[in-house]
């Protein structure tokens, strides 16, 4: 029972770390080539994220309904259109799709 | 500097850019609730109690590391394993905070403070709130949405378990992805944004089948911000200093 309490608290204690070094260590700099690398690394961070959360499965890369589901959403945003909207066309589309399959 | 100019009204502003943050963030945070309910279950299964598995939620705010724990736990491994793979799973957040703090206003405390609700989610969604907003205050309204949601799931999972078969089998798994494309659509003004993103997607597409969870989105992000550091202009033909990270790209009108 204690091994849980300890591994509870260092797996919160990484995790933290890992959210307030950046800020900790950069302050009030904002050094202009980190700026630069970041403006890229945010779109490519979000690719990264969707490709991951669209077609990963543990290791696997796969494709079942959330593709349908994600791809109804980008047609919302696409006509930029409210996030909620996008969101709930990327649900019911998803949901539909499993359904019928 | 930007955020100077609007001193004077600037405690009825902040509300606003939590409130911003906490509203954008309640459709995802539906599914933050049902996704910790399926942890809360699974975790006392695994015979971790009541108590730990909402303590986890709280604390540490990170499915994947809360599952990887999980994992060791249950198979009795090593302590030290868990610790690498929450590390592993989240080296990403040093990139995304730094994103973050870039277009934030406050002391470095204050910032890191803010950051301690970082997710993909609430970076996300940080990241498509308008640019008049302040970075860490929509941070902390989404971040706080989504640590609560998480939390009460995973209450409501280890007290009462879950009937339901988790996300999937309501489609609200696509929600999360689906908010990181609304998200990337927004950020898409340039040729080479569009390049990134497709090198980065890419690079992770080719990464999930042979890297550890985690690794695939971080390599995506370094690689892209290599070449983005190398393609920094000299110094002062810039117009981007004072404005930072990402989110300088829609300027607030007037």
């Amino acid at each position: 029972m204690t091994g849980i309490w300890i591994a509870t608290g260092a797996v919160a204690a990484i995790c933290t770390l890992m959210r307030v070094s950046a800020p900790l260590l950069l302050g009030q700099r904002q050094p202009p080539r980190l700026i630069h690398a970041l403006e890229l690394a945010v779109p490519a961070l979000l690719a990264a994220l969707i490709v991951t959360a669209t077609f990963g499965s543990g290791h696997r890369l796969v494709i079942d309904p959330r593709l349908a589901g994600v791809a109804a959403g980008g047609l919302v945003a696409l006509a930029r259109k409210p996030l909620l909207l996008a969101l709930v066309v990327a649900v019911a589309t998803t949901a539909l799709v499993r359904a019928l399959t | 500097m930007r955020y100077r100019r609007r001193e004077g009204s600037a405690r009825r502003l902040s509300n606003r850019d939590f409130l911003v943050g906490s509203r954008l963030m309640l459709p995802v945070a539906a599914g933050d609730v049902l996704d910790g309910m399926v942890f809360g279950t699974l975790a006392a299964a695994a015979g971790l109690g009541r108590l730990a598995p909402v303590v986890m939620s709280a604390t540490s705010f990170s499915g994947s590391a809360q599952y990887a724990l999980l994992a060791v736990l249950r198979d009795h491994g090593s302590i030290g394993a868990a610790l690498l793979a929450a590390a592993a799973l989240n080296v990403r957040y040093l990139a995304m905070s730094a994103a973050v703090v870039t277009s934030t206003t406050g002391s470095r405390w204050l910032r890191a403070a803010r950051c301690l609700v970082l997710t993909d989610e609430s970076w996300a969604v940080t990241n498509g709130s308008d640019t008049s907003a302040d970075a860490g205050r929509v941070l902390v309204g989404a971040g706080l949405t989504e640590l609560l949601a998480w939390t009460l799931g995973t209450a409501v999972g280890v007290i009462v378990g879950t009937g339901l078969g988790g996300t999937s089998q309501l489609g609200l798994d696509a929600a999360v992805p689906a908010l990181f494309l609304w998200v990337l659509r927004g950020q898409l003004t340039q040729r080479r944004d569009v390049a990134a993103a497709l090198g980065g997607g890419v690079l992770a597409a080719a990464l999930v089948p042979v890297a550890p969870p985690g690794v695939p989105v971080l390599a995506a992000g370094l690689a892209a911000a290599v070449w983005g550091a190398c393609q920094a202009p000299s110094k002062g033909s810039t117009a981007v200093t004072g404005t930072a990270g990402s989110r300088h790209r829609r300027e607030p009108g007037g």
